[in-house]
């Protein structure tokens, strides 16, 4: 799995999100793009900061998938308007095996 | 190994497998690894509150992400800041014990040891290996009469070692032990050999005494010596070699003392003359063309080689010797 950072943000003094972030990732997984195993999302005073870990046959095809269930939720506006992503990026956690030890790949 | 960076034994495991296997599904993991997919789903939890995300500066409430090229080496950096400090404070600690080991030091003067020899062989060994090392005297008792024919063994090849060497050796046994014909042949033989014995009514304890640094005395009282103590406090030691000093003066030459059979090389002679017409060491080494440094080193050779201790004492001993 890959891990890609994501970023959303609500409007300017909207005051953060209006729902759990529990029911946000639940809501990632349950989008119909493939390969979303899993999202961990923690809130902040203005959005949503996370990682989604998605199966892919590549890192750029796990932020473009990534991306795709966030934009789907974007334009369905169960955050509410004018949310938006700030950033949808490879995470730290996407390292070679070969820093792990005992693992050549 | 991750565990190191504060991640528990499954969330490494799980991460191990995530990067390695990139192409298999939370299932796939937790097949792999025999465990519920929830519990791998909680691992991801893990590292992804471990951070991989970061704080960001002059935002604390918001995260930012870490480049992915930097890879485990940002996730290492706190870790290398905790050992730093770790280091850091391993270092205060040793200058601390350093410090305290200083103090002590410099209030406790060594006093020398006390070594109990509690085994036969052992003492033998070490009784050998000291007269091996002596460079100057041996001084000894050997109280109790009748002396055991291991004890006149030991004792004569270690005599005829030291005598070799030039070594100064005075013994002094009980005036009973002459009863003894193998005692009193003993003692002949050492006097002979070049070794000063002498007689005494009776002797306080078995002692020896090695270049007035070294004595052993017995463990338990009684003239034998199966176990002994090791003494090297000048303290001590010093008083032994006076307690040996006032008895040998008290006791009787077992036959008329011969004269050391070592014989004096020129330069010793002729140190010898020189103190004998009461020159200064400058005048000496005017005399010799050397420094008085060097002078005052030659004087301190012949001293030890004739254990005096002054010029007094080196004239005395240099005349019986026949040196003059």
């Amino acid at each position: 799995m890959h891990s890609i950072l994501i970023r959303l943000r609500s409007p300017a003094g909207t005051g953060g999100p209006a729902q759990g972030a529990d029911a946000l990732a639940n809501r990632f997984m349950t989008a119909s793009v493939p390969g979303v195993e899993h999202v961990s999302l923690q809130p902040v005073t203005d959005g949503f900061d996370g990682i989604a870990f998605v199966v892919a046959p590549s890192l750029s095809q796990a932020v473009r998938r990534t991306r795709t269930v966030c934009e789907t939720l974007l334009a369905s506006r169960e955050l509410g308007d004018g949310w938006w992503l700030e950033s949808c990026q490879a995470d730290v956690l996407n390292v070679s095996g070969l820093w792990l030890p005992g693992r050549a790949r | 190994m991750l565990e190191v960076l504060g991640l528990d034994a499954r969330a490494s495991r799980v991460y191990e497998v995530m990067v390695s296997q990139p192409e298999w599904t939370v299932a796939d993991i937790a097949a792999h690894l025999a465990v519920a997919p929830d519990e791998v789903r909680d691992a991801l939890d893990t590292l992804a509150r471990k951070s991989l995300l970061r704080p960001a500066e002059g935002h604390p409430e918001r995260l930012r992400a870490i480049n992915p090229a930097i890879g485990l080496s940002a996730l290492l950096a706190g870790q290398e800041a905790e050992l730093a400090e770790q280091r850091a404070q391993i270092a205060r600690t040793r200058q601390e014990a350093a410090r305290l080991a200083s103090r002590w030091t410099a209030t406790h003067v060594p006093h020398g040891s006390v070594e109990l020899l509690e085994d036969e062989v052992e003492l033998r060994r070490r009784q050998e290996e000291l007269t091996a090392r002596v460079r100057l005297e041996v001084l000894s008792f050997l109280p109790g009469g009748a002396q055991s024919a291991d004890v006149l063994a030991v004792e004569r090849e270690a005599a005829e070692g030291c005598l070799a060497r030039g070594v100064r050796i005075r013994e002094a046994f009980t005036t009973s032990a002459m009863n003894d014909a193998a005692t009193s042949a003993h003692t002949d033989w050492m006097a002979r050999a070049g070794a000063e014995v002498r007689l005494a009514p009776a002797l306080p304890t078995r002692l020896v005494v090695w270049d007035s640094h070294t004595a052993l005395v017995p463990a338990e009282p009684g003239p034998g010596l199966r176990a002994g103590l090791l003494l090297t406090a000048p303290g001590i030691v010093t008083a032994l070699v006076a307690l040996f000093e006032a008895v040998w003066a008290g006791a009787e030459p077992v036959h008329e003392e011969a004269p050391h059979d070592r014989s004096a090389d020129p330069q010793d002679l002729q140190l010898v003359r020189f103190l004998r017409s009461g020159l200064t060491d400058e005048a000496m080494s005017r005399q010799l063309g050397v420094s008085v440094r060097t002078t005052r080193r030659m004087l301190a050779g012949l001293y030890a080689r004739l254990g005096a201790r002054c010029r007094f004492e080196a004239g005395y001993e240099a005349a019986r010797r026949g040196w003059l």
